[in-house]
């Protein structure tokens, strides 16, 4: 219960740093006079100043299974996950859309995504980003070299881009308070690996940049 | 030294070169992804075979091989298109309506590059093939014409709905002997069950003009009343002394009753009174005719007549066109409708221009569907999909009556509207 409050916790932190950090604003998105769907859907007055927008909740869901190559396997789960959620995620892409609810219900599902495809142990590691770790064994195994090579294929493959030196010390302390509260016993433990791992993943896959384009 | 000078000279111009060609080669990767994800709607992975394709095929020069590429991906269909028609499907216009006729429609037009004024005029509908999903509901009668089962169950991320989707040539509409027969006024959307249950429900039939206007001509009601129309269609349902004041009448309820109510008689043999649509021209012996009256039109057309018992009785399915002058004369760029309209009962008109009055909903979408309006409508919806920005209203009026005339050329094809707004220096 402990491990889960606590891998929850710090993936909201992490995510609402990485927001902090991009200095987002409002995308533009007025149609006044010529559209009348800006007459229904409030709050669509937002200066166009930056090429971002939101991904609506269908978009966000499809776009977690895109970007983890599961969308010709969706499983149960994650489907089930995505109707608990939907309504907390937005219903446009309006960057104002974002909010509270809305962190939650991202970081959750996109537990649900990274479930599907991070190994458990004893079976094949055959993922392309996480085929530097070792599954099989506990977190006192896994190598810097390991863990950081993972963040580099996780950035690349869902943000497109390398992680800055701000965001590798943010994981790194991350790293070091998960591991801090393991026992030695629990170092030795696959699950412990699959886990750290689970949650890396979910804060990539519901950071800002994930869930804009 | 001075070998040495001009290999360090040598080796900067090496480097700069090279960094530009990265630079250029980053703004590719760039601009494909862009493109990519906002085609799809959905982000795709950086180092992923689509990307690295589409951004060779920029990096040649091969933009169009480039966006059709990214209009193959089932995504295209299955969110971007997919919710651009469910927004116009439904009264409240978002995204958390039921998928249903009228989105896999206009999900089918567009993939198989149909002239899109078939939206407003065409003879059938689309639905999942049922031999590639033997498990989805597919009854016409169970389904489709009476409920929303069929596309309420395909409704599932795990099934690519654009791939799957058959066109059935022919509408149906059930008569009151609970048998599904040839709809006597098929007009694509407007007459799927979707409309008809947002808009044919209850009240006077004054819904359904309103948002065809509203969806396809982007024009809310407000932009289109005109108190200097003519009132001679305006109903008995409306007080010509609201609290007294005729004055109100005049500047107000005149201005809107006076369009709305000219093109209502289209809708006239037309209702939804439960779960399905029904016409009265339909053969049956009751239900559907207990609505209707002697004359076959809906007896909620004329209901409340003793508001104002001068007003206009309407008798038929005509219809007339009073959004034609005054503020009117330029918002529509109006085209007559007999060119695409296939079930005109009207007398031929000299000139389209002339064709002012028709019969049914046919006529009345080809109408519109044949305006420069509706292209215009078309692209700033394609627009606003994919570009997600806004404009000034100058800017707004330029770039939409472009890329309308460049729809048309390329004969209503909302593929190649796509093609045509994400290419467009605006969207950027």
């Amino acid at each position: 219960m402990k491990q889960i409050k606590f891998i929850i916790t710090w993936i909201t932190i992490m995510s609402l740093s990485f927001i902090q950090g991009i200095n987002c604003s409002q995308t533009g998105f007025n149609s006044m006079d010529f559209s009348s769907h800006n007459e229904i859907v409030p709050g669509q007055n937002i200066n166009p100043d930056l090429p971002f927008a939101l991904l609506n909740f269908d978009q966000a869901f499809q776009s977690m299974l895109n970007l983890t190559d599961q969308t010709q396997n969706i499983k149960t789960s994650q489907l089930n996950e995505f109707l608990l959620r939907e309504s907390s995620l937005s219903a446009g892409n309006n960057l104002n859309m974002f909010n509270g609810p809305w962190l939650i219900a991202t970081t959750s599902l996109a537990g649900e995504v990274c479930n599907g495809i991070i190994p458990v142990a004893n079976s094949t590691n055959s993922n392309r980003i996480f085929s530097l770790v070792n599954f099989n064994g506990g977190l006192s195994e896994l190598s810097d070299s390991s863990y950081y090579g993972t963040l580099d294929r996780m950035a690349l493959a869902f943000w497109s881009r390398t992680s800055s030196n701000s965001e590798k010390v943010l994981f790194k302390d991350f790293r070091n308070e998960f591991v801090s509260n393991l026992s030695s016993t629990q170092m030795t433990q696959a699950a412990q690996t699959r886990n750290l791992f689970l949650a890396t993943c979910s804060a990539f896959l519901s950071s800002f940049d994930s869930m804009t384009y | 030294m001075e070998i040495k000078r001009w290999t360090i000279l040598g080796l900067v111009f090496f480097i700069f070169s090279f960094s530009l060609q990265s630079m250029s080669q980053l703004e590719t990767n760039s601009q494909a992804k862009w493109m990519l994800e906002r085609l799809t709607g959905v982000r795709w992975p950086g180092n992923g075979p689509v990307l690295l394709q589409m951004s060779d095929l920029l990096s040649k020069g091969k933009k169009s091989e480039a966006i059709q590429l990214a209009l193959a991906q089932p995504q295209f269909l299955n969110i971007t298109v997919k919710q651009l028609a469910l927004k116009m499907s439904s009264r409240e216009e978002n995204l958390r309506t039921e998928f249903n006729d009228f989105s896999a429609t206009f999900m089918g037009i567009t993939r198989d590059n149909l002239d899109s004024r078939e939206l407003l005029t065409g003879n059938y509908f689309y639905m999942a093939d049922p031999s590639k999903l033997p498990n989805i509901p597919s009854n016409l009668i169970r389904d489709i014409l009476t409920s929303n089962n069929h596309y309420k169950a395909l409704d599932n991320k795990s099934i690519d709905i654009g791939s799957i989707l058959i066109k059935v040539n022919g509408q149906s509409v059930m008569n009151s002997n609970s048998t599904a027969v040839a709809n006597p006024d098929p007009a694509g959307v407007l007459t799927s069950r979707a409309f008809m249950s947002a808009h044919a429900f209850a009240g006077t039939n004054r819904r359904p003009v309103e948002f065809a206007i509203r969806e396809f001509a982007c024009l809310p009601i407000e932009k289109w009343a005109d108190t200097s129309a003519s009132e001679n269609r305006i109903g008995r349902d409306i007080d010509r002394f609201p609290g007294g004041d005729h004055g109100k009448y005049k500047t107000s309820c005149k201005g809107c009753h006076s369009v709305m109510d000219g093109f209502r008689g289209a809708f006239a043999k037309w209702d939804f009174p439960s779960t399905f649509a029904v016409h009265s021209g339909v053969n049956g012996t009751q239900g559907a005719r207990a609505q209707a009256d002697a004359k076959g039109v809906m007896t909620k057309l004329n209901k409340n007549e003793t508001v104002y018992s001068g007003g206009y009785i309407v008798t038929n399915d005509s219809w007339i066109n009073n959004a034609n002058r005054g503020i009117n004369s330029n918002n529509f760029g109006w085209r007559g409708f007999s060119s695409i309209n296939s079930n005109n009962r009207g007398p031929a008109s000299a000139s389209m221009n002339d064709e002012v009055t028709g019969y049914g909903v046919n006529s009345f979408g080809a109408l519109i569907a044949n305006s420069s309006r509706f292209s215009q409508c078309m692209a700033k919806r394609v627009f606003d999909s994919v570009c997600i920005k806004s404009m000034s209203l100058g800017e707004q009026i330029q770039i939409m009556t472009l890329l309308g005339q460049d729809f048309e050329r390329n004969n209503y094809n909302i593929k190649k509207l796509f093609e045509s707004v994400i290419t467009h220096s605006a969207c950027h």
